[in-house]
Order: C-alpha cells, then sequence, then structure tokens
C-alpha cells in the first residue's frame, strides 16, 4: 500500500500552488504541516480526484489518479469545511453517503452506520439535525463519513479542530488504529496531533517541499539549533531582531524565551532537546534544509 | 438508485418551495380552469326558438374558427376599415399588450390596405376582392410592418381574431363531439393540460434548479464528488425525483377533475372517459415538466446558480404562450389549447401536437444526459469557476 508523487506541480494561472513535489507515503499515518496557504488542501484536493493537477505523475496503490472511478473506490476524505444537508439528521446523513458510496443492501449499511456512529461517540446523537450540531460533533459526523467506504487511504483535513481534549484523544486513537494496514494523511496546524500520532510527514511551505521523512529525523534536523533563555523585556526585542522566537513564557518580570539559532544567542541560553514543533518551525522559517 | 430517488423526494417534501408550487398550480386550476357548468346538459346549446326573450334579441353560440379563404379576407377588410376609424390598434407586448394610437399616416395606410383588398368592398353581404388570396396575405403582413409589427394583424395573432358566431346547428355538433367524441373528460381534459401546462412551462424551475447548487450551498460538494457513485446515477436519480413530485402534484389535480366530472355525469346519465385528464397530463403537461426540469439542471450545473434560469425561462415562456392555440413548432414548449372542445380541430393539430410532446421527451433525455456529463467533469474540476477566469483558461 502506498502513494507516490513525483514531480507534481499544479499551477493557478501564473501562481504556482505546488511546486514540484516528489513523495512517497507508505502504511501508517502520516502528517502533512504547513502554514496557511502552503498546498496542503491543494495536495489533498488533488489525490481526492476533486481537481486536476497541471504536470507530474500521482499512483496510488499503483491506480493512477486519472482513473478517478477506482481511486474514489478507495479513498476516505474529510475535508477541513465538512458539513451536509442541514435539515439531515446524523444517522440520515451516514446512510445517504452510504448510498454514493454503493454499500448494499440497506441491513449492511445500517449496521455499518451504526457501528461508525459508536465508533466516533455520535450513537445516541443520531437522530440530531446537522444543523444543530456542535463544530465537535460535526468533525466527528465527519469523521464517520469519510471511513463508510472503509478506504484504503483516508485523508483527513484539520480532524481535531474544535474537539475537546477528550474527544481529540478518542479521535486519534481511532485514526491510529484505522490506519493499521492502511494509510491514513493527516493535515493539520497542531504539531501535536502529528507528534503524537504519525511516524512520517511532510512540510510544505509556499508550494515547496521542505522536509519528508521520519518525525525522529525532523527533530535531528534541530538538534543544537534550539535554545532557552530568561530575558528582559529589551533583551527579547534585541533577541527578536536577531534570532526567530518560538515561544515567551512570563517568569515574573522576566521571560523565559525559546528560540532558534545556530550558535549560542546570549549568555543565559541554555542548548535543549528540541520538540518537533521547535522543528518544524525551524523548518519553515530556515525555508530549507 | 430507488434509495437516492425516495431520499430527494423526502427532502422535497419538507421544502417550503414544494407547498408554494402546489399553492400557485392550485390558484392556476381554481381560478382558470375550474369554471365549470353545475350539469353537463348546461353546455346543450339552446334552440333559437326558446330564447326569443334574449335580452339581445340574437341567440349566442359563441364563435367558431373561420376556414373560407374569402369569409376570412372579409372579416379582415372590415377590421382594417373599423381601426382606421377607431384609430388604435392592439400591440401584443412581451408582457403585457397595448392599445397604440395611430398616426394619420398609419389610419391612410390601413384605408389604403383595405382598398387594395377590395376597391367596392361588401356587397350584399359578401366582398368583392380584387386580389388573390395570396395576395392579400402580403397586403396584411405590410399593414403589420406598417403599424410596428406583432399587431393583431401579425400572421400569428391574426387567426384569434378572425372568428365568426356559430350557428345553431354547429353548436350542437360542438356539443355533440364534447359528449361521443370527447367522452366530456376530453375536451375539458384539453383545456385542463392547456392551463396546467402554462404552470409547468415555468414554476418547476423554483424545484428543480437549486437540487444540484443545494450541494456547494451546503458544503457538501466535497464529500459527495468523491464517492464512487457514477454522475449518470447521481444526477438521475435527483431528476427523476424531482419529477415525480411535479407529476404527483398535476395527477392529484386531474384526480379532482375527473372525480368532479363523475358527479357531474352521473347527474345527466352521461359516460365519460375516467383516464382523460390522466392522459393529457402524462402526454401533453409532463413533457413540459421534463424538459423545464432537465434545461434547468444544465443551466445550474454549468453556472453554478440557480437563479440564472430565471430569466431564461422568463424568456422561453412568454415566447411559448402565444398564440393561444393552433402553434406547435419546436419553438413552443408549452402549447396551448385554449379552448373546450373542438375536436375536429384538435385532430387535425394531434400530429403536430404529438411530434413536438416526443421531440420535447427526447430533448430532454438529451438534456440530462449532458449535466450527467458536464456534473462528472466539474465532480473533478472544482476549483474550474466562470469567476476564476484566468485559472478555467488554463485547465
Amino acid at each position: 500500500m502506498s502513494i507516490s508523487i513525483l514531480n507534481l506541480t499544479k499551477k493557478y494561472g501564473k501562481k504556482t500552488a505546488l511546486n514540484n513535489i516528489n513523495l512517497n507515503i507508505n502504511e501508517g499515518m502520516f502528517g502533512l504541516l504547513g502554514p496557511n496557504g502552503a498546498g496542503k488542501t491543494t495536495l489533498m484536493r488533488i489525490l481526492t480526484t476533486l481537481i486536476k493537477k497541471t504536470d507530474g505523475i500521482i499512483t496510488i496503490n499503483g491506480i493512477n489518479i486519472e482513473r478517478k472511478k477506482d481511486i474514489r473506490k478507495i479513498i476516505g476524505y474529510l475535508p477541513q469545511d465538512f458539513s451536509f444537508y442541514p435539515s439531515m439528521n446524523v444517522y440520515e446523513t451516514l446512510d445517504y453517503l452510504g448510498v454514493l458510496c454503493n454499500i448494499t443492501p440497506a441491513p449492511k449499511r445500517k449496521s455499518l452506520v451504526i457501528e461508525l456512529l459508536n465508533k466516533v461517540n455520535l450513537y445516541q446523537h443520531k437522530k440530531v439535525k446537522v444543523k444543530a450540531l456542535s463544530g465537535g460533533m460535526k468533525r466527528r459526523l465527519g469523521i464517520a463519513q469519510a471511513l463508510l467506504n472503509n478506504p484504503q487511504i483516508l485523508i483527513v483535513d484539520e480532524p481535531t479542530a474544535g474537539l475537546d481534549p477528550e474527544e481529540r484523544l478518542r479521535l486519534r486513537n481511532l485514526l491510529t488504529d484505522f490506519s493499521n494496514k492502511r494509510i491514513v494523511i493527516l493535515s493539520t496546524h497542531i504539531v501535536e496531533d502529528i507528534e503524537s500520532t504519525c511516524e512520517n510527514l511532510a512540510i510544505i511551505k509556499e508550494g515547496n517541499l521542505l522536509f519528508s521523512g521520519k518525525v525522529g529525523d525532523l527533530t535531528e534536523k534541530a538538534k543544537d539549533s534550539v535554545w532557552i533563555a530568561t530575558l528582559s523585556i529589551d533583551s527579547l526585542n534585541e533577541i527578536k531582531n536577531k534570532y526567530p522566537v518560538i515561544s515567551t513564557v512570563s517568569e515574573g518580570d522576566l521571560l523565559k524565551t525559546r528560540l532558534l539559532s545556530h550558535k549560542k544567542p546570549c549568555e543565559n541560553a541554555v542548548k535543549i532537546n528540541p520538540s518537533i514543533e521547535d522543528a518544524y518551525i525551524k523548518v519553515v522559517k530556515d525555508g530549507e534544509i | 438508485m430507488f434509495f437516492l430517488i425516495y431520499k430527494e423526494i423526502k427532502y422535497q417534501l419538507k421544502s417550503i418551495i414544494l407547498y408554494i408550487f402546489i399553492g400557485v398550480v392550485a390558484l392556476f386550476y381554481f381560478t382558470q380552469f375550474f369554471h365549470l357548468p353545475s350539469n353537463i346538459d348546461d353546455l346543450e346549446p339552446t334552440p333559437p326558438e326558446e330564447i326569443s326573450d334574449n335580452m339581445y334579441g340574437l341567440p349566442s353560440y359563441g364563435v367558431t374558427s373561420v376556414d373560407d379563404p374569402m369569409l376570412e379576407m372579409q372579416i379582415v377588410y372590415s377590421r382594417l376599415i373599423l381601426t382606421a376609424r377607431i384609430g388604435q390598434v392592439l400591440k401584443h407586448g412581451f408582457i403585457i399588450n397595448k392599445q397604440l394610437n395611430l398616426t394619420d399616416e398609419q389610419k391612410d395606410f390601413l384605408k389604403y390596405s383595405a382598398n387594395k383588398i377590395s376597391s367596392k368592398g361588401i356587397v350584399e353581404g359578401k366582398l368583392v376582392p380584387n386580389v388573390t388570396y395570396k395576395e392579400y396575405k402580403e397586403i396584411i403582413k405590410k399593414v403589420d410592418e406598417e403599424l410596428g409589427g406583432n399587431t393583431q394583424f401579425n400572421e400569428k395573432y391574426i387567426s384569434s381574431y378572425i372568428n365568426r358566431p356559430k350557428t345553431y346547428e354547429e353548436a350542437i355538433k360542438s356539443f355533440e363531439d364534447i359528449v361521443n367524441k370527447d367522452k366530456i373528460t376530453g375536451a375539458f381534459g384539453r383545456i385542463f393540460a392547456d392551463y396546467m401546462g402554462i404552470t409547468a412551462g415555468i414554476f418547476p424551475i423554483f424545484l428543480s434548479a437549486f437540487i444540484l447548487t443545494r450541494d456547494k450551498r451546503f458544503k457538501a460538494h466535497e464529500i459527495i464528488y468523491n464517492r464512487n457513485i457514477s454522475s449518470f446515477k447521481y444526477i438521475l436519480s435527483k431528476y427523476i425525483a424531482v419529477n415525480i413530485i411535479i407529476l404527483l402534484c398535476y395527477l392529484a389535480f386531474a384526480t379532482h377533475a375527473t372525480f368532479i366530472f363523475s358527479q357531474l355525469a352521473s347527474v345527466s346519465n352521461y359516460s365519460i372517459n375516467y383516464f382523460s385528464f390522466y392522459y393529457y397530463t402524462l402526454t401533453w403537461v409532463f413533457p413540459t415538466v421534463l424538459f423545464v426540469t432537465s434545461l434547468s439542471f444544465l443551466l445550474s450545473i454549468v453556472f453554478n446558480n440557480g437563479i440564472v434560469t430565471l430569466p431564461v425561462f422568463t424568456i422561453l415562456w412568454f415566447i411559448s404562450l402565444m398564440p393561444l392555440k393552433g402553434e406547435y413548432g419546436l419553438s413552443k414548449y408549452v402549447i396551448r389549447f385554449n379552448t373546450v372542445g373542438q375536436y375536429d380541430n384538435f385532430i387535425m393539430w394531434q400530429g403536430d401536437i404529438i411530434f413536438n410532446r416526443v421531440a420535447y421527451l427526447v430533448v430532454s433525455i438529451i438534456l440530462v444526459l449532458l449535466a450527467s456529463l458536464i456534473w462528472s467533469w466539474k465532480r473533478g474540476n472544482i476549483d474550474a469557476s466562470p469567476k476564476n477566469k484566468f485559472y478555467f483558461s488554463k485547465i
């Protein structure tokens, strides 16, 4: 089971949304990180046959992306802006989308829908109309509909947005369980989601692939580059002009500052082991490694 | 597919638009069609001797169209003179008709044209023409042009003004045709189809034009488009569903009409055809519905907007509504036969009507297929939009 992306380019007129992307995605959870406008959604829409690529070759399990009918059979997709007909209830929505996946007969579809509703903790809300769902419930419904056709490839865009910590954990576990012998591509702004679920990831910025590899390799890239220092406000302003600051935490009149630098940035700076978030910021700031 | 049809019907049944649609059709049905006799015998003409007390002194059996070219020329000749004398002419507008005041030059042209048709006028009740029927047609064409076109003298409208009073014998024959040939409901079925056809020509767009744009409006399009259902199945199921709903609505009114006529007929022991209203609904009104829904599907897919269908159908509708009967070319998707009875006339036009209806049925199927193809393309190109022209041209 694999996705092979070779020299993928997507252009909107003169603007290049994806520039010569080369990526191999294998079984398991795969994280897609990048700032807004990086091209993540464009990449996912191409993989889900919703838009056409300008150039390049994509194969999913050996099937060329141009064979849309075959691709649609093996993918599940949760878009970032997921919604459905407001007057339909949760059960009807899944039942309807199940029909669009050609899941027959009806009893089989019914038991599948109930199973998924239980999985995403929505069974007790099965009669609630879509328009009455909270943001978190809507995301859970979105996950359930993406799993309807038991896809070999599941592509999810910001799945944990709007969920409370308990639901977020439940969803991460659900996606991790589901990724067994399958590919789950998780696009998110929340680095923690990737850290706790994905073994491999890619970072995209302005349509360019900045990093692709294992999470461990990413943190390795930021080794010896992350420092922590306790600074006054004046010193912080001075440091900010020289080094990218990752975070600041107030400690009395001083600020505990986490920053990126190839050398020791100031007297009291201490080198620390980078987190995945530190490494992500370093990759994005550097532009390339 | 049946599930999708069922789901769409269920969805439509929850829509307020459907009930507004039914209300509008009901309004047409009760205000336009539902002027029925209290008894079938009331339709039978009264002999002239029994109505000598008529306040006008003359029995009226209605009017009938004129088939005799000489008589037609005579009536139009008189109308030319009358119009010149009154100084006003009826002009058919796009939405409403207007009485236009004539200039002195136009009045003179009418008199000149009348004189060209006949310099001696009507002698002993008959016109003495100077011209052949073909020449007369040319003269009338020029009259219409001189008056600015689309007047009552226009070829399209003139037939509805050329009538003569029916004789008692003709009125009796008309009544017998209604009873024997049309089995009563046939005659009324046609006028039912005429009025229902007017509603079918435009109002179904409010149900059909927004079905496919709804997916995008509710942000459901991305998860629908990447399902493995075939585009044809998806579009066809929605198409069938909306047409079932609309057809059921018209059939309900047909059932009501049949019930009323069965009661009227039973009072006077007449037999009726119980299927006439259904027959005309299916063969006359339904092709119009199929065409309206299929074209609105296509337009809404092409433009990603259901509103676009409204101006398009407003134009087509007005073009199709006139004349009230006798024109069944392919430019008419709403066909008119705005009269009760006239079985022989109907039979004369039946071939044209059948051709028209079958043609619109075929066109509807083609439009649905085309809509499926475009939808299929669009589901794989969701970023292609007329708003994004520079991008659209690149793919």
